[in-house]
């Protein structure tokens, strides 16, 4: 398994444990495997971002909302 | 020429209105019975709204007899999304049966400047529950069962409206109302363009005021219209548009649609490379006609953008966006009372650390960017509407938000807030509808409309309609 794989792998294992842990209850196994692929899928594109973000310096903002005043 | 107004563009129908050859109040007859009537073939419908429209309808009537007329709009029924909030009684279900006795005592922003352009509320239409945001796999996926699209397919086989916008598109397409408010957060107004075979503008970020409107994704929800045309589209948009002290992502500019860009000048037109790679054949087939066709009219060149995980980018926003918007809703376990069979789907997404969403709205703005250099030479990109045509209402979908699916287009234009037009592009063997899309950079809704509108000055796809329904 390539650096990158495993780190997905790390991560989706740690999301599934979080979602196990506060709401395993509610779901069969079945719907755990789905949850599992679904959380499979988030992980990879946090991959995908990660390489991405090797970009961004540490001034790159995020897109953000502008100040308000209510007067 | 028919004084019908079934599907009949605004911009006919307006002039009727306004030169009192056709009533308002008839109008309005015409098209709540139609919803009344038709309506339930295509599970477009979740409340007609018959007294609310009457009233406008009569008010409409007087104003215009007294010389009141306020604009292409006056006495025009139109259906809204029914993630609208309206006062006046009518349940406002977001599409999902935990909410379908959901009621509000305002109406939304939209809905106030529809108003007040004198355009008539006659319904509230379907949706896909939540607007898709808690995943689907299945046109069913709303409490008023699955979307369906007018044009049917050869052999009688029911097709899907497409989503999430699916009342809005279906109800156009059937001649129910003379055009309808739909949303997009990726794909939900285009979809049902494409599906139901008509114009669907999905605006700038910002254009349109959101106060009122359920939320599936603060930064990236817009609201827009579903027309018979893209002249329509333009119309509508401009009634709609404008700052809102309720909805701050609102932007002070204003739009007023020019119907003469454009007249007496070449577009000059990009396309993704490879765009249409992968798109079943016909898609692909009808949207290479459809260049040639805006040869006469445009240079057409081809581009590309750098490679950057648009799709995931734009996902992680809305998956983690939605579980914020909804997290009352899913930690209570209120999920459990969906109709999609993957109620489940939303736990995944609570689970998004907060830095990989701060890292794609850092992303984004880079998105943006890259987006608008590329485009700005170009009066708009062209592609494939969606790569497909209508599925089946009993078959799955792969769905590009929820799955791992490539669509540029739709990830670009929806993270960068981009507006986009989707008009017919022709008829696959079955008989169902593709679109070609239109997308231009922030605020440049009148030029994607002119290049939509001089591709249909070109083309007759918009003046068909589906068999049967024109009376």
């Amino acid at each position: 398994m390539s650096k990158q794989g495993k780190a997905e792998a790390d991560k989706a294992a740690g999301m599934m444990s979080s979602i196990r842990a506060r709401y395993g209850e509610r779901m069969t196994e079945e719907q755990m495997e789905a949850v599992g692929e679904d959380v499979g899928k988030i992980a990879a594109a946090t991959g995908l971002m990660r390489a991405a973000a090797l970009d961004l310096d540490n001034g790159d903002i995020p897109f953000v909302a502008t100040p308000y005043r209510g007067d | 020429m028919s004084d019908s107004p079934i599907f009949m563009p605004i911009r006919e129908l307006s002039e009727l209105v306004r030169t009192r050859r056709l009533s308002p109040v008839e109008v309005a007859e015409t098209f709540l019975d139609r919803l009344e009537r038709v309506g339930p073939r295509y599970n477009a419908v979740v409340t007609v709204t018959r007294e609310r429209a009457l009233e406008g309808a009569r008010r409409a009537e007087r104003e215009i007899a007294a010389g009141d007329y306020r604009g292409r709009l006056h006495g025009i029924p139109y259906g809204a999304k029914d993630l609208l909030a309206t006062a006046g009684g009518a349940p406002t279900t977001w599409g999902a049966a935990p909410f379908r006795n959901q009621r509000f005592d305002y109406d939304a922003g939209v809905v106030r400047r529809l108003e007040a352009a004198g355009a008539v509320l006659a319904a509230k239409l379907a949706m896909v529950e939540l607007a898709g945001g808690m995943g689907y796999r299945q046109p069913n996926a709303s409490f008023t069962g699955p979307g369906m699209s007018p044009w049917g397919g050869a052999g009688g086989g029911a097709a899907w409206s497409g989503g999430s916008s699916s009342g809005s598109g279906a109800a156009v397409a059937a001649g129910l109302v003379s055009f309808a408010i739909g949303s997009e957060t990726w794909g939900s107004i285009l979809s049902p363009a494409n599906n139901c075979g008509l114009a669907g503008l999905r605006p700038t970020y910002g254009r349109v005021s959101r106060h009122g409107a359920m939320a599936l994704s603060w930064t990236l929800d817009k609201l827009g219209p579903l027309c018979l045309t893209a002249d329509d589209c333009g119309i509508a948009l401009e009634a709609m548009a404008g700052y809102d002290a309720n909805d701050p992502t609102t932007a002070d500019i204003a739009y007023r649609y020019d119907a003469d860009e454009g007249q007496g000048r070449r577009f000059r037109l990009g396309v993704l490379r490879d765009v249409a790679a992968g798109a079943q054949a016909e898609v692909a087939a009808n949207f290479e006609r459809a260049l040639a066709v805006l040869a006469d009219v445009a240079d057409i060149e081809e581009i590309e953008f750098p490679d950057m995980p648009y799709e995931a980018i734009t996902r992680t926003i809305l998956n983690a966006e939605s579980a914020s918007a909804f997290e009352d809703f899913i930690e209570s376990g209120g999920a459990a009372g969906l109709t999609a069979r993957e109620s489940h789907t939303p736990y995944a997404r609570m689970a998004i650390p907060a830095q990989d969403y701060i890292r794609a709205l850092r992303l984004r703005r880079k998105v943006m960017i890259i987006a608008d250099e590329a485009m700005t030479p170009y009066d708009a990109l062209v592609a494939p509407t969606r790569p497909i045509t209508a599925t089946p209402i009993d078959q799955d979908f792969r769905s590009v938000v929820s799955g791992d699916g490539r669509d540029i287009m739709g990830a670009v234009g929806n993270s960068a807030g981009l507006p986009a037009i989707s008009v017919p592009s022709g008829f696959s063997e079955a008989g169902l509808p593709t679109g070609i899309q239109f997308m231009g950079r922030a605020y440049d809704e009148n030029r994607v409309i002119a290049a939509a509108r001089a591709y249909q000055s070109l083309t007759d796809w918009h003046t068909r309609h589906p068999e049967g329904l024109a009376d």
